[in-house]
């Protein structure tokens, strides 16, 4: 998980992550984790620990479905996708988010 | 869709558990060797790619681990964090749980308790191999039956196998006299044919039971007699009782509680030797049959009738206008209290269901406030599913809390009842809390619990969450609302159906009290003797009770003493038919209840004499055979006309009983069927002229009667020293046994009433509390535009009202229908009276009103200027 600034970050909003890497495309674990710890500056590093329980929390919740590929150079990986539920909730998660964190900005703010 | 992948993702992990996790371990190489790729392609050197791909990728045997303990544990998690959820939950809103679980504790405490006083006391009280098969026989002439005679039971052994095997009793009136190392025992028993153990269905705990030989002695005892008298031994098979001086062998051990259907605790069965039948009477076999299978009970008495009648004409002729009758033995032994036990539970289900209501509407009340904590909830991830199996979980564990309580008043209440209701109902102290009903009890507590958790969820509108989360109170319960009152309205109509039938049993019970009995009760103690022949021969029989009347007279105090063969309110010995001279076939024949009494019977029991005269000493043995007949009987046979001096005879037209005249005309008093089953016709017969009864029932009038007990019993040890005195009891408490069951009734309905009151006002409270609430800011600016305290009130309350009242509207067709259905437990009340019915809205209107209270005045002392800076 994040380790150097020990951010630590809610199960849902983690998923709500890894749905968001998925949406333009499919992906492994591996590029999951990649997608994520480029696009937030290295602040959030995945682990094994932490990826892959989320991933099969949101297979169970259908979100997301997997299946093996065959990639170049011969070699089996397991893909993700997002499911056409997995879309609405990350649309939902992402306004959820929007508006809690709008809050909290305005607080820290306004209280400042 | 999305949810069925997700469960066949579920089941794929569970089913496919290897593949998931050879996969899984395929999945984390390839996920390390691309660690790897990208340190290297970093320009790591190659000698620290290895482990810095390690440290970035973190455990991988944890990841594995984590992955196997949530797929596992996930789902016990998820119950344990549900239950931890709501268990906190509960506990921050200690008032709102402890209205639930007390509500459904007294839904499920009742009905736990009457389910175990019926298991017991219809299930389990005929200990019988498919007792629905086993029937009574009688024997019909008209309208009047008795048991059997030897020579019908004769004819059904010879003939009557096709149809059903047969088994008979009878019960010695005086008992048997057991010869004891301490001296002669007096113990109830049976004569019965071999066949009882095997028609009944009840298998010998020890011994061969009885052999088919006519001539031999043998006798079946009972358990208690058994571990009494042998010890519990095996050995004490083949060995002899001595019964009335006959040696008789032991051939086995009946089951504990065993007895025959019309049992009277009867510890011994000896097997009957029957004289060769001549005539066509005596009628005093008490018959069971095992009807085959199949056939009809309805059926099975035309059909025996047909088998037997031809053959017993020819072999002893009579009057040959008879048949034989059947009747469910299950319903001759338990009637009486099977119909109060169904009252009871169907009156505990009502209950029941009101307090499901009442639970329904809590949930659907704090659910509407909880909605935004779900709200906050699910934009954290929980799904709808799962919020919903939240809700479910809390609704489940008040549910099993509910059922706990239920399940601790149901144990009090059964062992307050055991012994109150022993007498009323047979077997009560054999009723048990055990563990089946224990686990019966938390299960209704549970289902009850979540069906009421489940009605709120019903309507829920969860997809509503986004808006929720603003502070617009006022959206929310909408549509709840409409429910909720529903639910309130179903809740008042159910118990004005309890408070109606509670009404009419409390009625009935104080017509019971009020009726007249006919006789003086007050101040008058009674008892029974029983005299065997084999040691008071007819003679002995005379002398010893005269000598007894004589030295109960002489007691200081006594004003009276008096002895018969029957006592009101309930004690009658028999029945016969009679004719009246001259009178034509159509009229002059009837039943009346016979009454032999000495001559002060009438004056020691108070009962009035309405014309003629008692008998007197004049009455004996050489002069004008006399009776005495109630107003019934004369009512019955001479209308309006002159009863005095007319004669009748028992029996049919042709029997040569002799003519009794009649001599005088006594008000009704009941014998053969109590209080509530009213005075028959009644002929009364002087033992002077009659036999004495070996078994009559003693009087004695005095001011201090109950405090004469011991002398009675010393003066009849004195006259013999064996003869115990039974039945002791004030003429007071004979009346008072009458009532009893009606009692009961009337006590049991009238507690479930106050239950159901109460579970209904709590109700309306809860509904009116959140409507107040709602329209807190209405009344608030009513307020501030000068409305008085009292007009809010006003309104408050009428709301209530309006409420209430279409419940009384939808529950007043329920109530009607309900009462009509009492028709059989009430006495002498109207089922339709329309005063009860008043009565009963007129006590909901007022529970309602004062539930009603507390938020009205809650919503008057609203202060304006807080509520209307609310945002």
């Amino acid at each position: 998980m994040a380790e150097d600034q020990g951010e630590s970050l809610l199960k849902g909003t983690l998923e709500m992550l890894i749905l968001q890497a998925l949406e333009r495309e499919p992906m492994h674990g591996w590029g999951i984790a990649d997608r994520i710890e480029q696009s937030s500056r290295a602040v959030f590093r995945l682990q094994t620990g932490t990826l892959y329980p989320s991933l099969h929390r949101l297979l169970r919740r259908g979100w997301i479905t997997a299946e093996w590929r065959t990639t170049e150079n011969n070699r089996r990986a397991r893909y993700y996708r997002l499911t056409a539920a997995g879309r609405k909730r990350l649309e939902s998660s992402r306004a959820s988010w929007e508006r809690t964190s709008l809050a909290i900005r305005r607080v820290l703010d306004a209280l400042s | 869709m999305s949810r069925i992948q997700g469960v066949g993702a579920w089941l794929r992990e569970i089913v496919l558990r290897r593949r998931v996790e050879a996969e899984l371990e395929e999945e984390l190489r390839d996920h390390l060797a691309r660690e790897r790729e990208r340190q290297a392609a970093d320009g790591v050197p190659s000698a620290e790619v290895a482990r810095r791909a390690a440290i970035r990728i973190g455990n991988v045997e944890a990841a594995k681990e984590q992955v196997r303990a949530e797929r596992a544990g996930r789902l016990l998690s998820d119950v344990g964090a549900d239950l931890r959820i709501g268990w906190r939950g509960l506990r921050r809103n200690r008032g709102f749980a402890a209205a639930v679980i007390l509500s459904l504790g007294l839904g499920v405490g009742g009905v736990t308790a009457i389910s175990s006083v019926v298991h017991a006391v219809v299930l389990r009280s005929l200990p019988y191999a498919n007792a629905e098969r086993l029937h009574l026989l009688r024997v019909w002439w008209g309208d009047f039956s008795a048991t059997l005679s030897p020579v019908d039971l004769e004819i059904l052994r010879e003939r009557t196998a096709p149809t059903g095997r047969v088994a008979a009793y009878y019960f010695p009136d005086d008992g048997f006299t057991m010869a004891t190392p301490a001296g002669p025992e007096v113990v109830d028993g049976a004569f019965v044919t071999a066949e009882v153990p095997a028609v009944l269905g009840v298998p010998l705990v020890i011994g061969p039971g009885f052999s088919s030989n006519p001539d031999s002695f043998e006798v079946l005892i009972g358990h208690d007699l058994w571990l009494r008298r042998f010890g519990g031994r095996a050995d004490a098979i083949g060995r002899t009782l001595s019964l009335d001086g006959r040696d008789e062998t032991i051939v086995g051990v009946m089951p504990p509680a065993f007895g025959v259907p019309g049992s009277r605790d009867e510890e011994l069965w000896v097997k009957g030797r029957w004289r060769q039948p001549t005539r066509r009477g005596p009628f005093y076999l008490h018959t069971v049959i095992r009807l085959r299978d199949g056939l009809a009970p309805a059926a099975a008495g035309a059909e025996l009738t047909g088998l037997v009648a031809p053959v017993l004409q020819g072999r002893v002729g009579g009057n040959p206008n008879w048949g034989y009758g059947v009747r469910s033995v299950l319903d001759t032994i338990v009637s009486d209290s099977r119909k109060t036990l169904t009252l009871a539970l169907v009156a505990v289900a009502l209950v029941l269901l009101i307090s499901i209501l009442n639970v329904a509407n809590l949930l659907l009340a704090r659910g509407t406030v909880r909605t935004r904590e779900f709200a906050v909830r699910a934009s954290l991830g929980a799904g709808r599913g799962r919020l919903a199996r939240q809700a479910l979980t809390e609704a489940a564990l008040l549910g099993a809390c509910g059922g706990a309580l239920g399940l601790a008043l149901a144990a009090s209440a059964i062992a307050i009842f055991r012994d109150a209701a022993s007498t009323i109902v047979p077997r009560m102290h054999e009723v048990e809390m055990d563990v089946p009903l224990a686990l019966f009890a938390l299960a209704i507590g549970l289902s009850s619990g979540m069906i009421a958790g489940a009605i709120p969820l019903l309507r829920s509108q969860w997809h509503g969450l986004a808006h929720s989360l603003r502070d617009d109170g006022r959206t929310i319960g909408g549509g709840h609302t409409v429910l909720r009152r529903t639910l309130v309205a179903l809740e008042i109509a159910v118990t004005l159906t309890v408070l109606t039938g509670a009404a009419l049993l409390a009625k009935t019970l104080y017509r019971l009290d009020a009726a007249d009995p006919g006789f003086v009760a007050t101040n008058r103690i009674s008892f029974r003797l029983v005299l065997p022949s084999r040691h008071y021969p007819e003679a002995r029989l005379e002398a010893f009770l005269d000598d007894l009347g004589a030295r109960l007279r002489a007691l200081p105090g006594v004003t009276g003493v008096t002895m018969a063969g029957a006592l009101p309110p309930d004690k009658l010995s028999f029945s016969n038919n009679y004719t009246v001279e001259g009178q034509t076939n159509e009229h002059g024949a009837g039943v009346a209840e016979v009454v032999e009494a000495d001559a002060a019977f009438l004056d020691t029991l108070g009962i009035r004499v309405v014309r003629g005269r008692a008998f007197n000493s004049g009455d004996g043995p050489q002069s004008m055979p006399v009776a005495i007949v109630n107003e019934s009987f004369v009512r019955r046979q001479f209308g309006t006309g002159e009863a005095i001096g007319k004669r009748f005879k028992n029996g049919d037209p042709k029997s040569t009983s002799p003519w009794l005249t009649i001599v005088g005309v006594v008000g009704d008093v009941p014998y053969g069927r109590g209080v509530w089953g009213g005075a028959d016709q009644t002929v009364y017969v002087p033992y002077a002229q009659n036999n004495w009864s070996r078994s009559p029932y003693v009087v004695v009038a005095a001011a201090n009667a109950p405090a004469l007990v011991d002398s009675i019993r010393g003066i009849v040890r004195a006259l013999d020293p064996l003869l115990p005195i039974r039945d002791v009891a004030t003429m007071d408490e004979r009346l008072r046994r009458a009532a009893l069951v009606p009692r009961f009734r009337s006590w049991l309905a009238s507690v479930l009433a106050g239950t159901a009151l109460l579970l209904a006002a709590t109700g309306i409270y809860g509904v009116m509390s959140y409507h107040v609430n709602q329209r807190r800011r209405e009344t608030a600016i009513r307020r501030a535009l000068g409305a008085g305290e009292g007009q809010i009130v006003g309104s408050v309350l009428v709301s209530g009202l309006r409420l209430a009242a279409a419940g009384l509207a939808v529950g007043t067709a329920g109530a009607i229908a309900a009462s009509r259905s009492l028709g059989s437990v009430l006495f002498q009340v109207d089922p339709r009276d329309p005063a009860i019915l008043a009565g009963a809205m007129f006590a909901l209107v007022l529970a309602a009103l004062l539930a009603c209270l507390i938020p009205a005045t809650r919503a008057a002392r609203i202060d304006p200027a807080v509520i209307l800076r609310e945002q």
